[in-house]
């Protein structure tokens, strides 16, 4: 396989954030007629490095050659031009143009007059998804096509363009198992035109169905390149996962009461997630750990009332619940501390203090009128309780800092007796000491009998916090672990999809 | 020490509000200069009851702003009430004798029909915003020209002359010096101004204007509080109508034209955010005085119509530009 100038061969690329490094020396190569697969965690770099071979970011150092051609890309432009093709996971569509026009997009071909000449662009457009066998009218507005034909077009158009090099930015995200196999045998002819493929995914089995090589990134840097056959489903997982010990922190399992406070039974939004079904008791945290896209925080914003649900049962306390907006959910006792926490966790041109009473705002209400000197009092106690540094109440949160932000939402549904907190990415986007104070805070209020959902992505917080962990993969519980039997291995190999191990 | 800490950052954040103050003083600068009898205390009372009719309709619109809304409907409502309030006292009209009064409710009824009417409409308004999820804009255009349209049809596109004493006292009545309808809007203002500060509902008001999806989360439903803007929006077009009918002692189908764009220039100029959530109807009325003395000043100039408003656009550009700025620093 490994014969000749590779189309495309990035070495030593280097990428800098401002205290991240991004890349650290990746070296990455593709040879015409092969899938060769990039994997890793979440932020391992895989976009960093598609980003940058596709024109889109700077490197900082490396070089990348194109046919022993080094080159230099400005914009994305330049790389297209050079034969590179990136086609991300949303696609970048005009969905008010017909199928034709998405192609030949700023690249019609003319008449004489130098109008467009639709009938020729019709034509090549036809010929172009005839190659993949796509059936497809390109007379059709491409908004009108469902997302997999819409990654079907989008392959014709990197076709048409010429490209030599074609990358896939997880195509599986967005696409069913039947599309998907669709997918699987346009890449394969396409391979055999001499085409170089790289294809990016989460997802072990996919890797081995169609890669020829798998390269893994992790943390940043390049842990290997592998010929597919000589590797394994377990050595695989070892790579993405790396021999580092998971830094949990075992701390001694006090005695859950099996209480059932919330429990759901299969939940299901259409085309998102379904069969969701879990509990969890009194005093307990329950861990999601997933990927990004695995389908976690839709199904909270389900349980909250944010989102509609298509089929499925919430319990409380063992008694059937209909939960039909957040204001249901809060009466219930149910609150959500959000992954967006700026946007939808905080009026961020109000003070603390309208932050901190919205939820509870009828609670001080003497007569008509609001009580402002209740509000202050209770206010207070918040802050101080969970020492939020704010120079008065009445500063806007929008100036306080990312952790002390997240305890005024936390502050928010502290004083309403609520039985279930959510906590989507609690500490994403803090630094690293106020991540430790809203972490025991949440044990803390797991001690004091409230049930609590954690999710995120971060595998060391997870370990730490849990009690038990439920693994998320495309939309399903691949797995539900007990904190003793999890391991980081685990977590990894279910959240891409493995159901056994 | 920290006086000067507080001062210094009052200053910094209020700059853009403190122009306004400014602006103000020069424009009432100027029409002193113009017209000597200006800052008498009779040519002060008499303009605020001028100013009384578009600051009906800009408090209902500070409500609608706030909660991230727009209303265009607002002066053709104020144009339908106003030829409600005369129509409901001639019925007579439609027996062939149109100068006579001919009550068949007494005027309390009339009033309060004619708000709940300008309420319904404004509720109507906040409906197909929220629930059938029309753009505001779009919306609330569909009712300006449904209003004026009504209003024209229930006219038969006539001025309907003469209207009761009662309706006469709230366009024209003095309570001692001070004009009726001035009164009436001040204890508007005080009154909405306590509602939005002191009450769970204005709180709410706010925190939805700024940041729906948010407030929802927080067990707070936007949508009422949208339409609730809304209804309350039409509730003083149509206490404007009355008061101007009283005050024109007629009912007249073409009045207040163009008055929509006059309310959302003072809401906007007055410094309440197009964005939602921020600002209050005290502003407003700083919003309304510079708009009502620019036309004034205007008007003492010989300037025609036309041309004002094109004055009045350029106006309202800039302090949205000024507001844009202010913002911006802020942040």
């Amino acid at each position: 396989m490994n014969k000749g100038v590779p189309l495309l061969e990035a070495k030593g690329i280097v990428k800098q954030y401002p205290g991240v490094l991004a890349l650290d020396k990746v070296d990455f190569d593709v040879f015409s007629g092969e899938v060769h697969c990039l994997a890793g965690e979440n932020g391992a770099g895989k976009s960093t490095l598609i980003e940058i071979i596709g024109g889109s970011y700077k490197k900082d150092e490396g070089t990348i050659r194109i046919n022993g051609t080094e080159v230099e890309f400005a914009s994305p432009k330049e790389a297209q031009e050079s034969g590179i093709a990136v086609l991300h996971q949303e696609l970048p569509v005009l969905p008010y143009l017909s199928v034709a026009e998405n192609i030949f997009l700023a690249r019609q071909p003319r008449n004489k007059a130098g109008f467009v000449n639709y009938s020729e662009m019709y034509r090549q457009a036809r010929k172009w998804l005839d190659i993949i066998q796509a059936d497809i009218n390109p007379r059709s507005l491409l908004g009108s096509l469902p997302m997999s034909k819409q990654q079907l077009v989008s392959i014709a158009k990197a076709l048409s363009l010429d490209a030599k090099i074609i990358i896939f930015d997880e195509p599986s995200a967005v696409l069913t198992s039947v599309e998907l196999k669709r997918l699987f045998e346009i890449i394969g002819s396409v391979k055999k035109e001499g085409k170089g493929i790289v294809y990016i995914s989460h997802r072990l089995e996919e890797i081995f169905e169609i890669g020829d090589r798998v390269t893994v990134l992790r943390n940043g840097r390049l842990v290997g390149t592998r010929p597919i056959e000589e590797i394994n489903r377990d050595t695989l997982i070892k790579m993405l996962v790396g021999r580092e010990i998971s830094e949990e922190v075992p701390t001694e399992r006090k005695e859950i009461e099996d209480k059932a406070v919330l429990a759901v039974k299969g939940l299901c939004r259409k085309g998102i997630f379904e069969d969701i079904s879990f509990t969890v008791n009194r005093g307990e945290i329950l861990g999601v750990y997933g990927l990004v896209g695995a389908g976690r925080t839709e199904v909270i914003r389900v349980i909250v009332g944010a989102d509609p649900l298509d089929e499925g049962e919430i319990y409380i306390e063992n008694r059937r619940v209909r939960i039909k907006s957040p204001k249901d959910a809060i009466k219930y006792g149910i609150c959500l501390a959000p992954e967006d926490r700026k946007q939808h966790g905080l009026i961020l041109g109000k003070s603390v203090q309208e932050n901190i009473v919205l939820p509870s705002l009828h609670r001080f209400k003497r007569s008509l009128f609001l009580d402002y000197g209740r509000m202050r009092s209770y206010t207070r106690k918040f802050v101080s309780s969970l020492r939020i540094v704010t120079p008065t109440l009445s500063q806007k949160v929008r100036f306080l800092s990312g952790g002390n932000q997240q305890k005024v939402v936390l502050a928010k549904w502290l004083g309403m007796e609520m039985k279930v907190f959510i906590f989507d990415e609690p500490t994403r986007g803090i630094d690293i000491g106020a991540k430790e104070e809203i972490r025991s805070l949440i044990r803390k209020l797991a001690e004091e009998g409230r049930a609590i959902i954690v999710i995120s992505s971060e595998i060391p917080e997870i370990m730490s916090l849990s009690n038990r962990i439920v693994i998320m993969h495309n939309g399903r519980i691949t797995g539900c672990l007990l904190r003793e039997e999890a391991t980081k291995e685990k977590l990894i190999a279910y959240s891409m999809g493995a159901n056994h191990i | 020490m920290i006086k000067t800490f507080t001062g210094v950052s009052l200053v910094k954040s209020s700059r853009v509000s403190l122009g306004r103050y400014f602006a103000l003083l020069l424009l009432i600068g100027i029409a002193a200069f113009m017209a000597p009898g200006f800052l008498t205390l009779q040519n002060i009372l008499n303009l605020l009851r001028s100013f009384s009719f578009l600051g009906f309709i800009s408090i209902g619109m500070t409500f609608v702003i706030l909660s991230a809304g727009l209303d265009l409907s607002v002066a053709s409502l104020l144009a339908l009430c106003s030829v409600l309030t005369a129509l409901f006292q001639h019925w007579g009209i439609y027996l062939g004798h149109t100068t006579t009064l001919s009550y068949i409710f007494p005027f309390p009824f009339i009033l309060i029909t004619v708000l709940l009417i300008g309420s319904f409409l404004g509720f109507l308004n906040g409906i197909v915003i929220t629930k059938l999820k029309i753009t505001d804009f779009v919306s609330t255009l569909g009712m300006m020209v449904f209003a004026r349209g009504l209003a024209f049809a229930i006219s038969g596109g006539r001025s309907i002359f003469e209207v009761g004493a009662e309706t006469l006292f709230m366009g024209r009545g003095m309570v001692g010096i001070i004009p009726f309808v001035a009164c009436l809007w001040v204890f508007a203002i005080m009154f909405c101004t306590i509602v939005l500060k002191y009450t769970a509902f204005g709180q709410r008001l706010y925190v939805s204007g700024e940041n729906p999806e948010a407030a929802r989360l927080s067990g707070v439903d936007p949508h009422i509080y949208k339409i609730a803007a809304y209804t309350i929006s039409g509730f003083f077009a149509a206490l404007a109508g009355v008061c101007m009918t009283g005050r024109l002692n007629v009912g007249e189908p073409r009045v207040a034209q163009g008055w929509e764009l006059d309310a959302i220039a003072a809401v906007v100029i007055g410094g309440t955010s197009f964005a939602g959530g921020q600002g209050s109807v005290v502003k407003t009325i700083l919003g309304v005085a510079i708009i009502g003395l620019i036309r004034n000043i205007l008007s003492l100039l010989g300037i025609l119509p036309s041309p004002q408003q094109m004055i009045m656009g350029l106006v309202l550009l800039f302090a949205v530009i000024l507001q844009r700025l202010g913002e911006r620093n802020s942040d």
